[in-house]
């Protein structure tokens, strides 16, 4: 029988593959409301759950293995903070400023998945179905 | 304070309350974890925790109100509690350490430390009250 830890590491290697799938949706989705935020600037509903999804992020990316994207978030939610406190009007900049950090978001969601994939493929048993050459 | 045995603890994430669950599981505590303040509320008779972690940003009841609501109760009142919340947001918890919250954990946390956190907050505190 497995020690506890080592069962305990397993699961925790499933759960952290299953968590870098989700983050993959969820960071879409952020981009997507932030289009909308902008497009129709329908401020409270959207900016705040924008704000909590990166606030998310920001504090549960890193416990699974995945700092740079907590860390990103992390910035990316004082930004959005500071919008919902000051109700501000943003300027052409500050929106790229502020796309551009989800755009990386993104892009660190996807190194993670790709990661992790990866590492999911190697830990596998191989393919019993393959016929050898 | 005695020994630590009974933690409820209030995460509205799902992935992040599995996981904190199973990793102080590991030291033989016996973990309710509730999905809101709400939540924790409800079980808080029946369970009879020791300790109790909060979250702080969770929809419905967050986690300093949850607290606030554990003050007003005499049956709950001198329950230890520490929030859980993300860096960006410990200057806020801060003003609740000095009403009377144990401590605060920030996240991200690393779940094989989650323990030894805790129980140097739980020492701390039983430090002070003694």
């Amino acid at each position: 029988m497995k020690p506890q830890s080592e069962s305990f590491r397993d699961e925790f290697e499933v759960i952290k593959l299953h968590y870098v799938e989700k983050l993959s949706k969820q960071v879409r989705d952020i981009r997507t409301k932030w289009h909308l935020f902008k497009k129709y600037q329908v401020k409270r509903e959207l900016i705040e759950n924008i704000y909590s999804n990166v606030h998310k992020i920001s504090g549960s990316a890193g416990v699974f293995g995945c700092g740079a994207v907590g860390d990103i978030a992390a910035g990316l939610e004082i930004e959005l903070k500071w919008i919902m406190e000051h109700e501000a009007t943003l300027s052409i900049d500050e929106e790229s400023t502020i796309l551009r950090h989800i755009e990386s978001l993104m892009h660190e969601v996807d190194v993670a998945m790709e990661r992790r994939v990866i590492r999911h493929q190697d830990s596998s048993p191989p393919d019993q179905t393959q016929v050898p050459p | 304070m005695d020994a630590i045995q009974r933690i409820l603890y209030a995460e509205d994430e799902e992935d992040i309350r599995i996981t904190a669950k199973m990793a102080l599981e590991l030291d033989g505590w016996e973990i309710l974890p509730c999905n809101s303040g709400d939540e924790l509320l409800e079980n808080i008779a029946s369970f009879k925790p020791d300790l109790i972690l909060l979250d702080v940003m969770m929809p419905g009841m967050d986690g300093p109100t949850t607290f606030l609501e554990l003050k007003k109760n005499p049956e709950t009142a001198r329950l230890p509690v520490i929030f859980m919340t993300a860096k960006t947001q410990v200057r806020e918890v801060a003003k609740y350490k000095e009403l009377g919250a144990l401590g605060v954990i920030t996240k991200p946390f690393d779940p094989m430390n989650l323990t030894t956190q805790i129980r140097q907050l739980w020492n701390t505190g039983h430090e002070t009250t003694e």
